[in-house]
């Protein structure tokens, strides 16, 4: 009899992206935040990192255009009425997820209005290899 | 101060912040079980609508944290195209952390009113609820598939404890406690 042997979960390690000069532009927005926004946040990246595949990912959709070519996605969430997008890309890693922007979404328009272009720069700067990496840990006893 | 020790210090002081704290782990819980429920029980976003007469968009919303305001009518009505049931109740933080620490969306899974034997058949863990219900003093209504062998509990119970004032009042079967009731009934799809 052949019986199938489930493999210990490997959770998600995410990255904020830093530039080389110290600065973290996510942990900035994240500063920003409102405390449900910042919450919902911590809990949607908990519940993923716990997800082994991530199309099945709590709200993630891949960009169309440009940036689809840099495979750059969206974790949408909203709080207060307020649909936030948290940019990223997979990697450096396997099981690695890296953080590139965060901003808000209103009828088909985003604020920063230039952050997909901030994604896609950052996500080169990423596979270039100039970037900092700052772990965003996720707290399990809050 | 401790990043932690700020945020119990804001639970025990702010009641937003407590709501928040709460909205936050509802959000996404919901919104995660709903998901891997409509994947193993349906599949597409459009048969769950199909189903549960809701909307496609709507689930859409639905499985996105915090997009929608669940209402308990609107879970009800899930978990009864799910073939589920749906317990809400007040707990500890502490109980609510390790539910919500203990979650993983990709193994949750729910026995479905069908496969349920353990409802659909009774065993002894029944009994041990019963006798809980009679140690706190309530009058217990029980079908008469189970009377049979609670009884003799029920009789130990009273027993051991000397107390004469419960009783078991025998029904045809389970059903009849439903349609007493008056329940609202949800055409299967």
């Amino acid at each position: 009899m052949i019986s199938s042997i489930k493999s210990p979960l490997v959770p998600w390690v995410y990255w904020d992206f830093g530039y080389k000069n110290g600065t973290n532009p996510i942990a900035d927005w994240h500063t920003g935040l409102s405390d449900d926004a910042k919450n919902l946040l911590h809990d949607l990246l908990k519940t993923n990192k716990k997800t082994d595949k991530p199309t099945d990912w709590r709200d993630l959709k891949f960009l169309k255009g440009t940036a689809k070519e840099y495979k750059i996605w969206e974790l949408r969430f909203k709080a207060n009425g307020v649909q936030h997008r948290l940019f990223g890309i997979f990697g450096p890693e396997r099981k690695q997820a890296t953080f590139l922007v965060g901003c808000t979404h209103k009828q088909k328009i985003y604020n920063p209005p230039d952050c997909i272009e901030t994604a896609i720069a950052r996500s080169k700067l990423v596979n270039e290899k100039r970037w900092v990496g700052h772990e965003r840990k996720i707290r399990l006893d809050i | 101060m401790s990043a932690r020790s700020d945020l119990i210090f804001r639970l025990q002081k702010e009641r937003d912040f407590r709501a928040s704290y709460l909205r936050g782990k509802l959000h996404v819980l919901i919104s995660s079980q709903i998901y891997a429920l409509r994947k193993r029980f349906f599949g597409k976003q459009t048969n769950l609508a199909i189903a549960s007469g809701m909307k496609q968009s709507r689930i859409s919303a639905m499985e996105q944290p915090g997009a929608t305001q669940f209402n308990l009518e609107t879970l009800i009505r899930l978990a009864a195209t799910f073939k589920v049931g749906l317990v809400v109740k007040f707990v500890p933080f502490s109980e609510m952390l390790r539910w919500d620490n203990r979650f993983v969306q990709d193994e949750f899974e729910v026995i479905q009113l069908d496969k349920d034997l353990e409802f659909l058949t009774p065993t002894e863990d029944l009994d041990e609820d019963y006798e809980e219900g009679v140690s706190e003093g309530n009058l217990v209504f029980l079908p008469s598939r189970m009377a049979s062998h609670t009884e003799a509990a029920f009789e130990q119970v009273v027993e051991a404890k000397g107390d004469t004032s419960v009783g078991v009042a025998e029904f045809e079967d389970a059903s009849s406690l439903v349609g007493a009731a008056g329940g609202d009934h949800v055409q299967d799809q």
